[in-house]
């Protein structure tokens, strides 16, 4: 029985179950039967970030200078390149964590939206908070590709002959994943039984 | 619900984020990819080591640009062009006389440079003509370069060179007065079909560019020819090939000008434009006209009547020589002659000139002059030479008397089969010859003989050297005759003097040669009966043999009787003409004579007649003594 029908409502952070009002009872936080903002806020912060994903993908990534060159490599121009070392581990890494990843997110997250907005796929709602369960674990593993440029712009720092920069893309591909995640956090899995 | 209800409320928030996103989005993109900058384009004949997108374009190690593309140039394969993008920042810089060049590492022999190269990578390196900011902003923004190929070595001022014409090799020295102001360092053909070469003139020359100053080709060949008088910065074989650049400084001031034409020509700056016609009837070649020994004119074009059989010869004058027309002008052929006076091999290799003379009378400058082939103050009496035998002559060669030149032969041509030899005897030597008049050549042995009597206005050497042509005339004749012989060598006309009875050749012997040598004439009663051929000195007889000529007329007196004496003194002679009062205006030519007298009789000549002495002569007592005084009078 669903807390709606009940009349009651779940305290989003003790827990407690209550009666509707302002406060909770048990932990003072604000109480409100479902997270703010609905569909709206989480579809606009998941627009946000797939418009940041735009500039991720063309901006280049890292920037490599060996020699006085420099190169710069997008991530798909990465992965690529990595595929053309035949460093297919590394290249299917980065390919899943920086490509594959954040798009999948955004795209489970819309379909998460879709089944709470339309009645239509109701049917799914069960494959749908599979889903959610599954974006919300894998969320922090968004920012892999970001800890790997970060981690080799501090590592190889060996002056003229080779020395490695964050590239543009970096920045919103970040802001990407923050986004993604705020789109997450505003999603209410709960919404997905709503409308019955 | 109330979820609904909070949804619509700040429905206008939830769209301002994702656009605000996109904004952003869209506006990084843009931002990187669509850099503001200015576009340049350079052009280069090399490019290895520039890589699209990386490699920067700095100013004195700071990154100013970036290539972005490398193109090959469509109009020349060989050349390809770098499309820089120069930061918005640093825009100010690439003005009218900006320089670009790649900076890669450079070790060579001269220097090692560039080092940081190595680990820097190449770069594009780009210096804006002048340091100074409101300078800069004052020049015009330039889109499109030539790029140097190498990094410009000298601080100076940049130019552009424009030609028309001809072809320069790149790096070309800028001289002037024979030392290196400058060089061009490199060559673009531009969009309306002319040259364009980028020059510059070191900084410490700048001062040049102050001054009214033209530059003009030289061509690689005439650069050669004067390259001993250049000195060079870099001493390099190439320039020998490449030609060179010359300054032209006229009157006045100038201001340094980006761009200057580039004369074709040293000549074409220094010409007056006016074009005067010279007509000849000479076929020689001739480029010059020369005044005072300098080059006042040349020879711009020739043209051939052949109605007329004459050339016409355009003539252009230097600036500073044109007034010079105004004086009544005349002109000749000079032709070099090789003299010891003045070995100039330069004059003798060029050939024949024009020589220019001023008569000094003030008359308007004619559109056209004749072109005379001798000197006026050397007319003479002109006439042709026979050639008896081969005799070696040329045109050119003088015709000497006893030492001095007294004519020269003209033109040696080929007439059919044979050489027709013009020669002319100088005006105030015409009284030397007549028509009995023969000519041989000098030779070197026939000149030793008489030595001791000529008198020489030049070294001997030049003499023997010269050869020329000399005569003898051995009776009194009129001069009527314009043509005359000329035997291969003395003998031979020694031999056809025996063969035609003109006369004998007969020896007289003397201690010494003293006031005789050959051409010394030998009267007979105050009339010219010969002439001394040669003098020789015969080791057996230990004499001075003088080989003499004797007339037909007077061949009677030539017996056991005749006696042949020294006469040292200047007198009147009567010839068949009238009466001569001989004082030749060389008077030198006819110092010593040697009298003949004898009885007539049947033509019996001696072997040897001894030559005495005034003394010896009178000394023998006998008839007919002459009175000798310094007055011209003779008495029979």
């Amino acid at each position: 029985m669903r807390d709606q029908v009940r009349g009651v409502v779940i305290c989003p952070v003790c827990s407690h179950i209550q009666p509707p009002g302002e406060e909770c009872q048990f932990c003072g936080a604000h109480l409100h039967p479902r997270k703010p903002g609905g569909i709206g806020k989480s579809f606009s912060y998941s627009l946000g970030a797939f418009a940041f994903l735009i500039p991720a993908n063309l901006l280049p990534m890292m920037e490599v200078i060996k020699l006085g060159k420099v190169y710069g490599n997008t991530i798909i121009g990465g992965v690529l390149a990595f595929f053309e070392h035949r460093d297919y581990f590394i290249g299917i890494v980065i390919f899943v964590a920086s490509i594959l990843i954040p798009f999948l997110k955004l795209g489970i997250l819309w379909f998460l939206l879709a089944i709470a907005h339309f009645k239509a796929l109701r049917r799914c709602r069960l494959l749908g908070i599979r889903l959610y369960q599954f974006i919300s674990f894998i969320g922090k593993y968004s920012m892999l590709d970001v800890f790997v440029v970060v981690l080799m712009v501090s590592f190889i720092q060996f002056g003229e002959f080779v020395s490695i920069k964050a590239g543009p893309a970096v920045v919103p591909f970040s802001l990407s994943v923050i986004f993604t995640i705020l789109a997450t956090e505003a999603f209410d899995s709960k919404l997905l039984w709503d409308r019955s | 619900m109330r979820g609904r209800k909070e949804r619509r409320g700040i429905n206008w928030v939830n769209w301002l984020i994702p656009l605000i996103a996109l904004g952003i989005s869209i506006g990084m993109v843009l931002k990187y990819y669509q850099k503001e900058g200015l576009w340049v384009e350079v052009s280069f004949r090399d490019v290895r080591g520039i890589t699209p997108l990386q490699t920067p374009v700095k100013y004195k190690g700071v990154e100013v640009g970036k290539v972005e593309e490398v193109e090959i140039d469509k109009s020349d394969l060989n050349r390809f062009i770098l499309k820089l993008l120069i930061y918005p920042q640093y825009e100010y810089l690439i003005k009218k006389g900006t320089l670009f060049w790649k900076a890669t590492l450079e070790i060579s022999p001269d220097k090692i440079a560039n080092l940081d190269t190595i680990l820097k990578g190449s770069y594009i390196a780009v210096l804006p003509p002048t340091t100074n900011r409101q300078e800069l902003e004052k020049l015009p923004t330039e889109l499109y370069f030539i790029g140097l190929e190498h990094p410009p070595g000298e601080k100076g001022y940049h130019f552009v060179l424009i030609s028309g014409s001809g072809d320069l090799g790149k790096d070309a020295p800028i001289v002037y007065k024979g030392v290196q102001v400058g060089k061009l360092y490199s060559k673009k053909l531009g969009k309306d079909g002319k040259l364009r070469y980028q020059g510059l003139i070191f900084e410490k020359y700048q001062y040049l560019l102050f001054k009214n100053l033209k530059f003009y080709r030289i061509d690689p060949i005439k650069f050669k020819a004067s390259l001993d008088s250049i000195q060079f910065r870099v001493p390099s074989l190439r320039l020998l090939l490449t030609g060179g650049v010359g300054i032209y400084i006229g009157d006045g001031d100038g201001v340094p000008k980006e761009e200057y034409i580039l004369y074709s020509d040293l000549e074409d700056i220094q010409y007056a434009p006016e074009v005067i016609k010279l007509v000849t009837t000479s076929k020689l070649p001739l480029s010059k006209v020369v005044y005072n020994n300098i080059v006042a004119g040349k020879v711009v074009s020739s043209e051939y009547d052949l109605k007329r059989d004459l050339k016409i010869l355009r003539i252009k004058f230097k600036k500073e020589f044109f007034h010079l027309l105004k004086k009544s002008p005349y002109f000749y052929i000079q032709y070099p002659s090789l003299s010891l006076q003045n070995l100039n091999l330069r004059k003798l290799l060029s050939g024949a000139y024009i020589q220019m003379g001023l008569k000094g009378v003030e008359a308007p400058i004619q559109k056209s002059y004749r072109l005379m082939e001798i000197p006026p103050e050397r007319r003479g009496y002109d006439f042709q030479l026979k050639l008896v035998g081969e005799p070696k002559v040329s045109a050119g060669e003088g015709i000497y008397y006893r030492g001095i030149k007294v004519g020269e032969i003209g033109k040696v041509e080929l007439e059919g089969t044979g050489l027709k030899v013009i020669g002319k005897i100088y005006n105030r030597y015409r009284y030397l010859i007549n028509d009995s008049t023969l000519f041989y050549p000098i030779s070197a042995v026939e000149l030793e003989a008489t030595l001791s009597k000529i008198s020489l206005q030049v070294p001997p050497m030049v003499q023997l050297i010269k050869g020329g042509i000399t005569f003898i005339t051995p009776a009194n004749r009129d001069l009527k005759s314009r043509k005359f012989p000329l035997f291969s060598s003395l003998s031979q006309l020694k031999e056809w003097l025996k063969l035609h009875r003109d006369g004998a050749v007969i020896q007289l012997t003397a201690p010494s040669p003293a006031g005789v040598g050959k051409g010394t004439p030998i009267y007979f009663r105050g009339f010219k009966a010969g002439e001394v051929l040669g003098v020789k000195w015969n080791p057996e007889l230990g004499r001075v043999v003088i080989e003499s000529f004797i007339g037909k007329k007077f061949l009677s007196y030539l017996n056991s009787s005749t006696l042949f004496y020294r006469q040292q003194r200047i007198r009147a002679y009567f010839s068949l003409s009238g009466v001569k009062v001989a004082l030749p205006p060389a008077e030198g030519l006819l110092k010593g004579a040697i009298e003949m007298e004898g009885n007539s009789s049947r033509f019996s000549p001696l072997n040897s007649y001894p030559l005495l002495s005034w003394e010896e002569y009178q000394s023998r007592n006998y008839f007919n003594i002459y009175i000798v005084a310094p007055k011209s009078y003779g008495v029979k």
